[in-house]
């Protein structure tokens, strides 16, 4: 008898063990979505009524971070759950789930949580307070958001839960930096494509006025973006073919000093002889295409930051450094989300319309209004992609699977993306036709 | 400017109309490529196009010759009326798998392929052609084989490729020919699908390689159909 007990006795603590397990949810992928993730996620935790924290590295509020982590009592998952993002980008987002161990993105360490007093409610957050917040520490990633699917990606093969991903509509816009000139107010995708291939073209040869003879210049990100991908695709360019881009290397408060066509491997010793701002994480490594001019920026909010300031007194220079023009007045082009644009213009730079389409709120507010929702959903604008919530391939059942679909169905996506449901059109791969 | 002049510019001209005018009316689609749609003009202009083929029909389909390159040692030369009925649909097998050598499988776009030069001409290396293509899974081994339904052409991935692609490319572009061959295979007719599988891989080239590659190789694909049915103007089969 005394024997049954004490096997009874483990059974249950095994159970009662299984039963609340605690359980740790890495999320990775596209920074398109993470404001709206952030907040649903964070959504989540005030719905279960139960003490929660939340801690991130950086400053400001903490959905301007990439980098945050959450633990408490998640709704219908029983024991403590834990919840940590990593946002680098949407290629890179899927490598991470298809390419574990060695695409692991890095994390903060559960420890930057675990000493924060959990409480019901509120907006319990460590506020990036040093003393709270550890280290970053490589893991494997449960969930990445993609703004493209894995169709338009190397990774194309590769199984990926669930069969419907799509979380959401991401609207894209043709963007200029600050001080770009007045007749600059439109690309279409001939202009667009020239300028990708070329790296600069006159600003006539978009406006059609032969006195509009400053160059315009092509600026963007790494083939690691989702937004790279998406503006490859839409304009018929071809994801994988070879860009020629250019990043700022310097500036001066709200001005341009210098840019520079970005090297091979992101960074030479020609650039960082001119003193410039360089970096390794610039190359394009996704599609073994690492060339002079197809790197880009690894950051959304270092370009959108640089699109915000003036270029009317900018060397420019090649990739080795040669100077190509001296104290000019130039622009820079870009495409990026309209989650990137409204801050991006908040800062000065100029929204551009789209084969004629204007975005009309984003490029008046900062935000999409109504009308601009319209345009999208209705077909009118089609520089847009589905953002895609992925979960690992093994992840097909469980608490996981639960925070999965908790998030999915709360994304507070506010004037950043568009419901799938809302739209009337729709396309069958990225880039391809929108049709009704 | 003499008569014989004139003459001779006059007569290049009506060439020019004819050939633009008669023989490629309405054949560039919206997109700049070619629909299944333009592709069944082209072949009626050049008189091998069955209109709403019977299974009769599908199965003794005419010949459909381009581009025909040595095929290597692994070129089936079955013609359509040598693929036997399916016992249960009753419709032809249009798929026959077979053993990959492993001289193919070594090929380049095989994962073991690090260098550019050596992807050049990967889709060389597989057999194809107007009256079938080729599909080669590189994960599996196999090779399948289709007969291209009347009216319909091939994806322009089984088309050769004239630049180096890099391995993720090539990778890719095995994804492309894998999911046209899983959407065929699985089909109980494949006349009936092919257009939207081919519809998608042509999508799916597009995207990783743009619309110019995509239409440089259409173009190259209807040229190459002309001349060998001896409709190219100033060529002869």
């Amino acid at each position: 008898m005394k024997t049954k007990i004490i096997a009874l006795a483990a059974a249950t603590l095994a159970l009662g063990s299984s039963a609340f397990a605690d359980v740790t949810v890495n999320i990775t992928g596209a920074t398109a979505f993470r404001v709206a993730t952030l907040d649903s996620i964070k959504g989540r935790f005030q719905a279960s009524g139960a003490p929660w924290a939340m801690a991130f590295a950086g400053s400001g509020s903490f959905n301007a971070n990439n980098q945050v982590i959450f633990q408490g009592t998640f709704p219908d998952v029983p024991g403590v759950t834990t919840i940590r993002t990593s946002f680098n980008g949407s290629v890179e987002g899927i490598k991470a789930l298809v390419d574990s161990p060695a695409s692991d993105p890095d994390y903060l360490q559960v420890s930057a949580v675990s000493g924060i007093t959990k409480v019901a409610g509120g907006n319990n957050a460590g506020n990036g307070q040093s003393g709270l917040i550890a280290g970053a520490e490589k893991a494997a990633s449960d969930i990445a958001f993609s703004d493209v699917g894995i169709a338009a990606t190397p990774f194309a093969g590769t199984t990926l839960q669930p069969s419907a991903p799509e979380a959401g509509v991401v609207v894209f816009s043709m963007v200029a930096n600050d001080g770009a000139p007045a007749s600059l107010t439109n690309l279409n995708t001939q202009n667009f494509r020239a300028l990708m291939s070329q790296g600069r073209q006159r600003l006539s040869f978009i406006t059609g006025n032969a006195a509009d003879t400053q160059f315009v210049y092509a600026t963007g990100r790494n083939d690691g973006s989702g937004t790279r991908t998406t503006y490859l695709a839409e304009s018929g360019f071809g994801i994988a073919n070879i860009v020629s881009q250019y990043v700022v290397g310097s500036s001066s408060g709200d001005n341009i000093t210098a840019i520079y066509r970005v090297p091979a491997l992101g960074t030479n010793a020609q650039i960082a002889a001119l003193s410039l701002a360089q970096s390794a994480a610039n190359a394009s490594t996704i599609w073994n295409t690492n060339q002079v001019g197809n790197g880009g920026y690894s950051s959304s909010s270092s370009l959108r930051n640089d699109m915000g300031r003036k270029s009317d007194t900018t060397m420019v220079y090649s990739a080795t450094g040669t100077i190509q023009q001296s104290n000019a007045g130039i622009s820079m082009v870009t495409f990026m989300s309209a989650g990137d644009a409204g801050p991006a213009k908040i800062a000065g730079a100029k929204v551009l319309a789209y084969n004629g389409v204007l975005l009309n709120g984003l490029a008046n507010a900062g935000a999409m209004d109504t009308a601009d929702e319209d345009k999208v959903e209705n077909g009118a604008y089609t520089a847009w992609s589905y953002q895609q919530m992925y979960r690992a391939a093994d992840i097909t059942t469980g608490d996981k699977v639960t925070v999965y679909d908790a998030i999915k169905n709360n994304l507070v996506l506010g004037t950043t993306g568009i419901p799938t449901a809302n739209m009337n059109v729709g396309r069958q791969v990225d880039g391809g036709v929108v049709l009704p | 400017m003499n008569l014989n002049k004139v003459i001779a510019l006059v007569t290049v001209a009506l060439v020019l109309v004819i050939t633009f005018t008669v023989l490629l009316p309405d054949v560039e689609s919206p997109h700049g490529g070619f629909s299944a749609e333009d592709s069944g003009k082209i072949d009626e202009r050049i008189g091998i196009k069955g209109t709403n083929p019977t299974v009769s029909e599908v199965q003794h389909s005419q010949s459909r010759k381009i581009d025909v390159k040595p095929a290597g040692p692994f070129h089936d030369s079955s013609s359509a009326s040598e693929y036997e009925l399916d016992s249960r649909t009753g419709r032809p097998d249009y798929r026959e798998a077979k053993a990959l050598p492993e001289a193919i499988v070594d090929k380049p776009g095989s994962t073991t392929e690090t260098s550019l030069d050596q992807q050049i001409g990967y889709n060389d290396s597989a057999p194809r052609g107007r009256e079938g293509i080729a599909v080669v899974a590189p994960t599996t081994g196999s090779v399948a084989q289709y007969v291209i339904p009347p009216g319909e052409r091939a994806p322009v991935v089984f088309l050769p490729e004239d630049r180096p692609l890099t391995p993720p490319m090539q990778a890719f572009l095995d994804n492309v020919r894998e999911e046209f061959d899983a959407t065929i295979a699985a089909a109980d007719d494949p006349a009936e699908v092919w257009n939207q599988a081919r519809q998608r891989a042509d999508d799916r080239y597009r995207l990783l390689l743009g619309d110019d590659a995509y239409n440089r190789k259409t173009m190259q694909d209807a040229i190459e159909a002309l001349k060998a049915s001896g409709n190219f103007p100033g060529e002869q089969p």
